[in-house]
C-alpha cells in the first residue's frame, strides 16, 4: 500500500516538475504571469472568448465595415 | 489491428477534450505518448477534410478531382509539418537541450493542428451554407462579428497550444520559448507567403 502511494506520488511530482517553473526576473513579472497562466491552464474559453469579443468590438469600431470585407475574405481562405 | 485503431481514436477524442478544458496537462500528457497510431488518425483527420474541402470548393463529387487536388494539399501539409517539427528540434539541439526528442515533438504538434483543423472545417460548411461575400446588412454585420470571435478564439487557442508544444517538448523557459516561436515566424510566415502566391494555402494550414 506504501508502495503504491509513494510510487503514486512520485509519478506526480515527477509529471509536476518535468519542466522547471518559469521565472521572468522581477517578482511582480513572475506573479503576473503566473496568476494569468492558472486561468489559461483550466478551460481557456472562458478567457479567449470575451477576449476575442472584445478585439472584434474594437476593430469594428476602429475599421468600420472593413471587418465585413476581412470576414468574406477569410470565407474564402479555406 | 482494429482494436489498436479504435483506441488510437478514443485516445485522440479523450486527449482533444483535455486540450479543451485542461491544455496546459494534456499536452504535458501528449508529449509523453509513444502510441503514433493516434499521428495517424489525426492525419487521416486532415486528409478527409481535404477530401471534404475539395468537394465544397470544386463543386463536384468526381473522385478524380477531388482525390488529386486533396492529396496535393496532404502531400503539402506533410511536407510542412516536417519542416516545422525539424526546425524546432534543430533549434533544441543547438541550444544542447537535454531530453530532447523528435518523437515529442510530432506529437505535441500533431496535436495543435486541431485548432486549425476545426477552424478549416467550420469555414468550408459555412462557404457552402452562407457563400461570401458578406455585406454591411444588419444580418451581414452581426456574422462578421460572429465569425470573427470564433477565429480569433481558435486562434488564441493555436498560439497557446504551439507555446506549450514547445515548452513541454523542449523544455525551455518562457523567454526561450517565446524567442524560439519568433524565430519560427521569420521564416514561417514568408513560407506562408509562398504557399498563397502558389495558390495552395491561402491561410497556412499548421
Amino acid at each position: 500500500m506504501k508502495d503504491k502511494v509513494y510510487s503514486h506520488l512520485k509519478k506526480r511530482y515527477d509529471d509536476v516538475y518535468s519542466i522547471t517553473p518559469n521565472d521572468l526576473g522581477f517578482p511582480w513579472l513572475t506573479k503576473f504571469y503566473k496568476t494569468l497562466t492558472a486561468q489559461l491552464k483550466f478551460f481557456p474559453f472562458k478567457i479567449f472568448v470575451p477576449l476575442a469579443l472584445i478585439i472584434t468590438v474594437i476593430i469594428y469600431l476602429v475599421f468600420g465595415i472593413l471587418i465585413v470585407r476581412l470576414v468574406s475574405l477569410l470565407q474564402y481562405g479555406f | 489491428m482494429v482494436s489498436k485503431i479504435l483506441t488510437s481514436v478514443i485516445m485522440v477524442l479523450h486527449n482533444l477534450s483535455r486540450l479543451i478544458f485542461s491544455p496546459y496537462t494534456a499536452m504535458r500528457k501528449i508529449v509523453q505518448e509513444s502510441d503514433y497510431g493516434q499521428v495517424g488518425v489525426i492525419f487521416g483527420l486532415v486528409y478527409l477534410y481535404f477530401l471534404y474541402a475539395n468537394i465544397i470548393r470544386e463543386r463536384t463529387l468526381h473522385p478524380f478531382i477531388i482525390s488529386k487536388s486533396a492529396l496535393t494539399s496532404f502531400t503539402v501539409f506533410l511536407v510542412t509539418f516536417f519542416l516545422v517539427t525539424s526546425f524546432f528540434y534543430i533549434v533544441g539541439k543547438m541550444l544542447s537541450l537535454k531530453n530532447l526528442k523528435y518523437r515529442k515533438l510530432v506529437f505535441s504538434f500533431a496535436y495543435s493542428v486541431f485548432p486549425a483543423l476545426l477552424w478549416f472545417i467550420a469555414t468550408s460548411t459555412l462557404y457552402f451554407l452562407l457563400p461570401p461575400p458578406r455585406t454591411i446588412s444588419i444580418p451581414g454585420k452581426m456574422f462578421a462579428l460572429v465569425f470573427s470571435t470564433y477565429s480569433i478564439s481558435l486562434f488564441l487557442w493555436r498560439f497557446i497550444l504551439l507555446y506549450l508544444s514547445v515548452r513541454f517538448s523542449l523544455k525551455t523557459t518562457f523567454f526561450k520559448t517565446i524567442a524560439i516561436i519568433a524565430l519560427f515566424f521569420i521564416w514561417f510566415i514568408p513560407y506562408s507567403f509562398v504557399m498563397y502566391q502558389l495558390k495552395i494555402f491561402r491561410i497556412p494550414f499548421i
